[in-house]
């Protein structure tokens, strides 16, 4: 019972994935219940961590130690997005989305990265992502532990992502793999492209779950 | 010429979003074609076709996808379609080696026909992103099936059974196209 209300957060989120609105914070719980609650707003809807787990195949293709070398101005720019969250609209999925299309192409099409791509893909990854999470919502209005919940999700799914990708480089070595890896952005891109279309305005064919 | 509308892409049973994307390539025996003949020709021509035309395509026919989400007319759609089946599987069956940028477009333009019809087939009735999941993964694998086959060419005799493959594909292609299938 303790744990009821974030248990019933993450069955409702976890029932099929939907556009993500303006999320609808829980009333009550505790520590624990928003802390989940917070995690489920970015691991339950694809339209968010498909472009962080873009972002983490991108760093991963550009050195081995991609993540940690930007990981300081990634985590920047997650606080700067709780920020100007107040200012966000509808419109910030779309710009999430669209700034995942545009990585997960990146990480697709170019056969090698620089340094400054790397690092602009994870400002602008990272801050659209927890500004959408906290989309119009005040930087006070929420309990601290929501903010942990979703700073956390954030990174981990960078961090599996590129982990993942850094773990099959390594174990096999030949060019196939990079191909591979750069097939799976490319299906990451593809699937954005579509949800942004579902997104659009008039993209209609968005049923609800 | 009159195309028929490809038909029996959901198929029966099928209640989730993702599978009825997955299955809807893989049921509609002109996508299933031309998916194959994409990856068959890349492995026919070699590097770097191989891997630039599966990494390519997903993108461009998404983006063919988005604009039968969002209305955006196309036409002679099921035509379009039809003919890729011909002539992909005409330059298998004759062997034609194309530059890069000009087999590029060709897949290209391909790709946005079969996107398109895919984005304007989306079911109401299931998730629309368990659909867009669904049936990117299922082109995907039909692709990698068709690189699959395409390394027989290492071979003589793989060369000629992939050559014979190509022109059952530009068949079937034309069945569809005249209406037959």
């Amino acid at each position: 019972m303790k744990h009821g209300a974030a248990l019933a957060a993450l069955a409702g989120a976890a029932v099929a994935a939907r556009p993500a609105a303006a999320h609808t914070f829980l009333p009550a719980g505790g520590p624990y219940d928003r802390f989940v609650e917070g995690t489920t707003v970015v691991l339950f809807y694809p339209a968010t961590f498909l472009p962080i787990a873009a972002l983490g195949i991108l760093m991963t293709l550009w050195q081995p130690e991609g993540l940690p070398r930007t990981w300081p101005a990634f985590l920047l720019a997650q606080v700067a997005g709780i920020f100007a969250a107040v200012l966000a609209g509808p419109w910030i999925l779309l710009a999430l989305i669209g700034a995942g299309v545009a990585v997960a192409s990146l990480a697709a099409l170019l056969p090698r990265h620089a340094r400054g791509e790397v690092a602009a893909a994870a400002v602008a990854i990272g801050g659209l992502a927890t500004a959408t999470a906290f989309e119009g919502h005040g930087l006070f209005e929420l309990p601290l532990m929501i903010h942990v919940g979703v700073l956390f999700a954030v990174n981990v799914v960078a961090a599996v992502s590129a982990g993942l990708v850094r773990v099959a480089m390594e174990r096999v070595t030949a060019p196939a793999m990079r191909i591979g890896v750069r097939v799976a952005a490319s299906w990451i891109g593809a699937i954005l492209i579509l949800m942004l279309a579902f997104e659009i305005p008039g993209g209609g064919g968005v049923p609800a779950p | 010429m009159i195309a028929m509308q490809a038909a029996a892409h959901t198929g029966e049973g099928i209640d989730t979003g993702f599978a009825s994307g997955f299955w809807h390539p893989i049921l509609g025996w002109d996508h299933v074609v031309a998916m194959v003949a994409v990856g068959l020709w890349g492995a026919f021509l070699g590097q770097p076709a191989i891997w630039i035309l599966p990494v390519v395509f997903p993108l461009v026919m998404a983006f063919g996808g988005a604009l039968g989400v969002i209305g955006v007319p196309l036409p002679a759609v099921e035509t379009g379609i039809a003919l890729s089946g011909v002539i992909l599987g005409l330059l298998i069956a004759f062997a034609v080696r194309a530059p890069i940028w000009v087999a590029a477009v060709i897949v290209g333009v391909f790709a946005i026909f079969h996107g398109h019809a895919h984005g304007q087939e989306l079911p109401e009735a299931f998730s629309a992103y368990g659909y867009a999941v669904g049936f990117v993964v299922g082109t995907g694998l039909l692709h990698l099936v068709g690189i699959g086959f395409g390394f027989l060419t290492r071979s003589q005799a793989g060369t000629v059974a992939v050559r014979g493959a190509g022109g059952v594909i530009a068949a079937v292609g034309a069945a569809f196209l005249f209406g037959i299938a």
